[in-house]
């Protein structure tokens, strides 16, 4: 049915960088695969909706992110992942490097609003203009995300590096 | 140290694309039969179950009933997000001829910045228990041209050699179709105020990258949901200044995209590094994200 496949599509092309956003947002590879997939499957039960919609992927991030901040409802997100045999990567997946996890550790001393507006703009390539949309933000106000949490991840990592 | 951050943010991307991901089916056949279940519970079948559903649904915020909406929306129908494009720039050309070489794409798949991402066909296998399937497959063989609500544009990393400044600019599919690029971008230099100075050039290939050489056809460019092709600009700067005054020329300050069939458009600010030149050129579109043909 064209419906799956056209689902099936976009998940291979979107799903990786639905991860990216979600690991560097909770800072727990396991967790953003659960969250991934969790948001995929409720994108499937109203695909009708979402593949409507001009930016779907700025949806999922919304849903992964409301997932992510609340704590029972990540736990609910785990706790289903588990009773339903979830799929796992298994052993074959690779780690992250160690510069991507003293990454993702200085930015999890950020401010959430910063990290996410890096996360968006370095990680995931977004021009200030859609965060600004995503976010529901001012431009003016994603700019100064942007540049003190440019400030406060450097500083973070510099921390990080000398702690070595 | 801004250059390192943007390194680790690489690392990180270039990393995860790595990582193995779940079978989409697996995720359809969870929410197919979730969907179902909720249905049962509706039904009455298990008071005990719909209890626990209407619980569920208590504590997690109605997640598993309602959609959030993305910011900005207003009706599910609509969609929920404006983009940057000005519908008012309407379209003055090309109703797009998607030409001969429909099944072309010569250097393979557009590799998007998820490159690993396995990209084989879509398989429908398994699991197609939504009610009313019927069809099978799904793809056209020639997907319709990319409309420019679909495609986020940006600046990918460039260079500047010696007189030369080279942008790729990517264009992302962020729809849930495949949709078709093939052909150049129409770029315009403009000032602070949007009012256009001068336009690019159109060409096969410049110093820096587009076509490979002794070939002048643009590909045709499907691209999947997520995935990504790139148009190199060119900027020359020792003067082949034509008719315009440097004063004229140093008061660029954006770039306005758009593409030939589509409506919309998407403005990139632009500082150039006061030159005196207007030899503005574009390359067409191609695969992968460096603007150069086969070079990824």
């Amino acid at each position: 049915m064209a419906d799956d496949s056209e689902f099936d599509d976009f998940y291979r092309g979107t799903s990786h960088r639905l991860l990216q956003y979600a690991y560097a947002m909770t800072g727990d590879l396991g967790t953003a695969q659960d969250l991934v997939q969790e948001a995929y499957i409720r994108a499937w039960q109203r695909w009708s909706r979402v593949r409507g919609y001009d930016q779907p992927e700025s949806w999922l991030r919304m849903v992964v992110q409301r997932m992510a901040t609340d704590r029972w409802r990540r736990l609910g997100v785990a706790r289903r992942a588990r009773a339903a045999g979830a799929w796992e990567p298994g052993p074959a997946a690779p780690a992250p490097s160690e510069n991507t996890v003293v990454l993702v550790r200085a930015l999890r001393g950020l401010r959430e609003a910063e990290r996410r507006a890096l996360v968006l703009h370095y990680l995931l390539d977004l021009p200030v203009t859609d965060i600004a949309v995503e976010t529901g933000a001012p431009v003016g106000t994603v700019k100064s995300w942007l540049s003190r949490g440019r400030a406060a991840l450097a500083a973070e990592l510099e921390g990080v590096s000398h702690a070595c | 140290m801004p250059a390192e951050i943007e390194d680790f943010f690489r690392g990180a991307r270039m990393d995860l694309a790595g990582q193995p991901m779940a079978p989409p089916e697996e995720l359809r056949r969870v929410g197919t039969r979730r969907t179902g279940n909720r249905r049962a519970a509706g039904a009455a079948v298990l008071a005990a179950a719909a209890v626990a559903v209407v619980v569920g649904v208590a504590r997690f915020g109605g997640g598993a009933s309602s959609a959030p909406l993305p910011p900005g929306a207003t009706t599910t129908a609509q969609s929920p997000y404006p983009t940057s494009a000005t519908p008012s720039q309407a379209a003055t050309t090309v109703p797009t001829t998607p030409s001969s070489n429909s099944s072309s794409n010569p250097s393979g798949n557009p590799s998007s910045n998820s490159s690993s991402s396995p990209s084989n066909g879509p398989t429908t296998t398994g699991s197609a228990q939504v009610p009313g399937a019927t069809g099978t497959s799904g793809t056209p063989a020639t997907p319709p041209s990319c409309q420019m609500n679909q495609l986020s544009v940006t600046e990918g990393h460039g260079g500047a050699a010696s007189g030369l400044e080279v942008v790729p600019l990517l264009f992302r599919n962020t729809g849930t179709t495949t949709c078709r690029l093939q052909g150049y971008p129409e770029l315009a230099a403009a000032d602070s105020s949007g009012k256009q100075i001068f336009s690019a050039r159109q060409t096969p290939r410049g110093p820096a990258g587009g076509l490979a050489a002794g070939d002048s056809t643009p590909p045709a460019v499907d691209l999947k949901p997520g995935q990504t092709a790139s148009a190199l600009w060119e900027w020359e700067a020792p003067a082949t200044s034509k008719n315009l005054s440097c004063a004229a020329i140093g008061s660029v300050r954006q770039v306005q995209i758009s593409l030939p069939a589509s409506p919309g458009q998407t403005t990139l600010s632009w500082n150039i590094s006061g030159s005196c030149s207007d030899d503005l050129q574009v390359n067409p579109f191609v695969p992968g994200t460096t603007g150069r043909q086969g070079g990824n």
